[in-house]
């Protein structure tokens, strides 16, 4: 060893001279005092919260001797410095036992990916028991001791395939926050790379408020800080900020701890089977999107969602009885038997009752028939003001009068009804049910299946097939007793078919459904009843020389790749299709092909249309034969040729 | 036995020895290092649940030792910058050779001087392959980081240590 004076030694010297200067014994005053100290630690750790829970095996942890809570906590702080300075505040350690103490909290967070991102927000509810509700853009998680139980698409109503498919910060913040019974701030300290390991101190530069105080926590690995906002009194943390000065990158966490949630609130098969309930009623009201708080309760008593809506009493409708708007009698009682549908409306309904053309449709179609009639329910203070809307929508119909504020009326009440207008059908039975602007489901209901509505009523399965399952009773319900059910192995067909007044066609309607009664898919359409066959072949030699010719040079082509040639059966307005003679763009013509088709009987032209697919316009068309007479089920040959 | 018990026996017992000759050599001062001890156990019981489910809780808590301490003496370098070292800090360190003992007592502050201004894991990388004499696999753990980092971190360390000692300057 050299010059203790000058300590320079070599590199291989510096542990000797390390090991001497750190050559130091524990006095017996020193050992006495770290002997008490640990006593004191060993003796208080059967009152910390973590090792009751140990005791208790799980659960949350509420009640410490407020006596031993104190001494630990002044023990944990006897080595900070900066205690004087919080004076009567908490401490960290305080706010960390506070926050570990708390049965239940709800927390909103944003995420910023740098200074000028878009935030992403996150909603957060931590129960006892380690349960957790998350939502995250359009998905609902559920967590129970730090895993992640299920997750669920409250637009499709489907559950989550993979927790892969959730942004990775909530998932982790859900994981553990709910991977304990009692809640850590370290947790979410962490969130900042390295500060779930440090002690947040007190910072009285921040020490504004008389009601908050303020802990920092630099990262010891990167320029990463994090501040917590505590209020003084309760020491309950009510906001958190991890920010990176390097590129603005920020989490805002706000707490709340006002309710104690049910604990079908935190259950994923609760959440599923109320989805699965309720997406037809809320889908017919508004949006989806409020299922997102499904099941969460407010503490201050007001609704949070506007379901589950208590069933409706359709036998109110019937009975209602009120003034006309216009003065004349009328009841609705003496419309029994009829098949009626009802307007619910109010001051703020004009475009229901002025623009709504379907609605307008149904009354010029229908409003004739013996069986049928609409009617309208007014709801308002101002008769003056809804006689005016009732002139000016121009829709001859009687309307009920309920004067007051118009969801304060009991007949809102009694048919559950989320927002007006509302749109309400009795049928000939006199059962009801509210329903959704779409004239499909008027037709097929109340008036029946008919070869005019199989389309509309087809489109309306197809929308109501996408927001909610549909078993076969709704099928059954709106389309009556198929004509046919067949069933396979996997899947169950009702097959609906309904012929025109003449008898020549049909419309026809297939709706299949799995084995459990779940529809899979529908498709429909109109068919020829008994058809006269057409098989048309053009000869290649006469298309080449003179039908070629015939084309305008403008849709040759050449020229123009916007045109198709078609062959088609012309009789008076009729036009059918036989087939396309070329692809999109004029290219690959193929004459010389038969071209079958079947027909309702007649005379027919048969023509060659050249047609536009970018203007959907017909642009030329050159007859190839005229008067081809057509016999019902028979077959006729016919070649284009010289 | 109960958890209380059983935590404490289990986790603080086989390393109270090793947690109080830590705190005690890295600090120096008793007083101080009675501080920092306390800090220390402040820290533990905060962190317990994190501890008790850490894959090596006692390298969490001797990490926490060192942490600590090493903070206390980077505080108290900073602090003592302008001081005129005192003398009789330490009474382990006491020789019975008045001139011994300064000769003592300057090496050391020196050298605790020096290791303060070390980068933050480099200081306690030195410290505890110099001063607690832990493998390279023991320091790794300790510091959270690899075995070649852990190697890294103590030569570049003592590389370091070796110019400030030389330089003897510490303004």
């Amino acid at each position: 060893m050299s010059n203790k004076h000058n300590p320079t030694p070599d590199n291989e010297d510096i542990p000797a001279a390390v090991q001497d200067a750190f050559e130091i014994g524990i006095s017996d005053t020193l050992n006495s005092r770290m002997r008490d100290q640990l006593d004191g630690f060993r003796s208080d750790l059967e009152h910390h919260s973590y090792v009751r829970s140990l005791d208790k095996g799980s659960g949350p942890f509420f009640l410490l001797r407020p006596g031993i809570v104190t001494m630990v906590l002044l023990l944990v702080l006897a080595g900070v410095t900066l205690l004087f300075n919080a004076q009567n505040s908490p401490t960290w350690a305080q706010v960390e036992t506070t926050f570990q103490s708390v049965g239940n909290f709800n927390a909103t967070i944003y995420f910023k990916k740098d200074a000028l991102a878009q935030p992403v927000q996150l909603e957060l509810w931590v129960g006892q028991d380690g349960r957790g509700r998350m939502r995250e853009g359009k998905n609902v998680l559920f967590a129970n001791s730090g895993t992640i139980v299920d997750g669920y698409n409250i637009e499709t109503g489907k559950r989550l395939s993979g927790v892969s498919l959730i942004n990775g910060m909530g998932k982790s913040i859900l994981s553990s926050m709910t991977s304990s019974p009692e809640f850590s701030l370290d947790s979410l300290l962490e969130i900042g790379d390295g500060m779930g390991e440090m002690v947040p101190m007190f910072n009285t530069d921040k020490n504004a408020s008389k009601d908050l105080i303020v802990f920092d926590v630099q990262s010891e690995r990167t320029r990463e800080w994090c501040r917590v906002w505590v209020l003084r009194e309760s020491g309950l943390p009510i906001r958190l900020r991890s920010h990176d000065p390097r590129d603005g990158e920020s989490v805002e966490i706000v707490f709340l701890y006002d309710s104690v949630q049910p604990a079908s609130f935190f259950d994923a098969e609760v959440f599923e089977q109320y989805m699965t309930e309720n997406i037809p009623a809320v889908a017919s009201h508004s949006s989806v999107n409020g299922l997102a708080y499904a099941l969460q309760r407010d503490p201050g008593g007001k609704p949070i969602t506007l379901w589950p809506r208590s069933e409706p009493d359709e036998s109110k409708l019937l009975s209602l009885t009120a003034p006309t708007l216009s003065g004349t009698k009328w009841s609705l009682s003496d419309q029994r038997g009829k098949a009626i549908v009802l307007v619910l409306w109010d001051e703020d309904s004009s475009i229901l009752l002025k623009k709504e053309h379907w609605l307008r449709g149904l009354y010029e179609d229908y409003g004739g028939r013996d069986d049928f009639v609409m009617a309208g329910v007014a709801l308002g203070t101002d008769a003056g003001i809804l006689k005016k809307m009732v002139a000016e929508s121009n829709l001859a119909i009687p309307h009920l009068y309920l004067s007051g504020k118009p969801y304060q009326h009991s007949i809102v009440d009694d048919l559950s009804i989320a927002s007006l207008p509302s749109v309400w059908m009795i049928r000939k039975d006199g059962s009801a049910e509210e329903i959704q602007v779409l004239r499909g489901q008027v037709e097929g209901a109340v008036l029946g299946f008919t070869y005019a509505s199989a389309t509309d009523l087809l489109r309306h399965i197809s929308i109501k097939y996408q927001v909610q399952t549909v078993m076969q009773e709704d099928v059954r319900m709106l389309l009556g007793v198929p004509e046919e059910i067949n069933e396979t192995d996997t899947e169950i067909i009702y097959d609906y078919r309904e012929a025109d007044k003449s008898n020549e066609r049909e419309a026809w309607v297939k709706v299949r459904f799995d084995m459990k009664g779940r529809m899979k898919g529908a498709s429909g359409g109109h068919r020829v009843l008994e058809p006269a066959l057409v098989t048309v072949t053009i000869d290649e030699a006469y298309w080449n020389e003179h039908i070629i010719d015939k084309i305008d040079l403008k849709y040759n082509p050449e020229n123009n790749r916007d045109c198709i040639y078609s062959l088609t059966a012309r009789s008076g307005n009729t036009t059918s299709y036989l087939s396309s003679i070329t692809s999109n763009g004029g290219e690959n013509a193929s004459p010389g092909i038969p071209y079958s088709r079947g027909l309702v009987a007649g005379i027919y032209d048969i023509t060659l249309m050249v047609y536009n697919v970018k203007e959907y316009r017909i642009k030329q068309e050159i007859v190839l034969r005229e008067g081809v007479e057509l016999v019902k089920n028979q077959r006729l040959e016919l070649l284009i040729e010289e | 036995m109960d958890s209380a018990e059983k935590l404490y026996e289990e986790l603080i017992r086989p390393i109270e020895g090793r947690m109080m000759r830590c705190v005690a050599r890295i600090v120096g001062n008793q007083d101080e290092a009675a501080d920092v001890f306390q800090e220390v156990l402040g820290v533990v019981w905060v962190k317990l649940r994190r501890i008790h489910r850490h894959e090596n809780p006692h390298a969490y808590i001797m990490q926490v030792c060192l942490s600590r301490s090493y903070d206390a003496l980077r505080r108290r370098s900073r602090r003592r910058q302008r001081e005129v070292p005192m003398l009789g800090e330490v009474a382990a360190n006491v020789s019975s050779d008045p001139r011994r003992s300064l000769e003592l007592k300057e090496n050391e502050v020196t050298v605790r001087r020096a290791i303060a201004r070390l980068p933050r894991k480099q200081g306690l990388a030195v410290l505890l392959s110099v001063v607690e004499g832990e493998a390279y696999k023991d320091i790794a753990t300790i510091l959270g980081c690899s075995v070649p980092s852990a190697r890294s971190h103590v030569s570049k360390g003592r590389a370091r240590l070796r110019v400030l000692l030389e330089l003897n300057d510490f303004s």
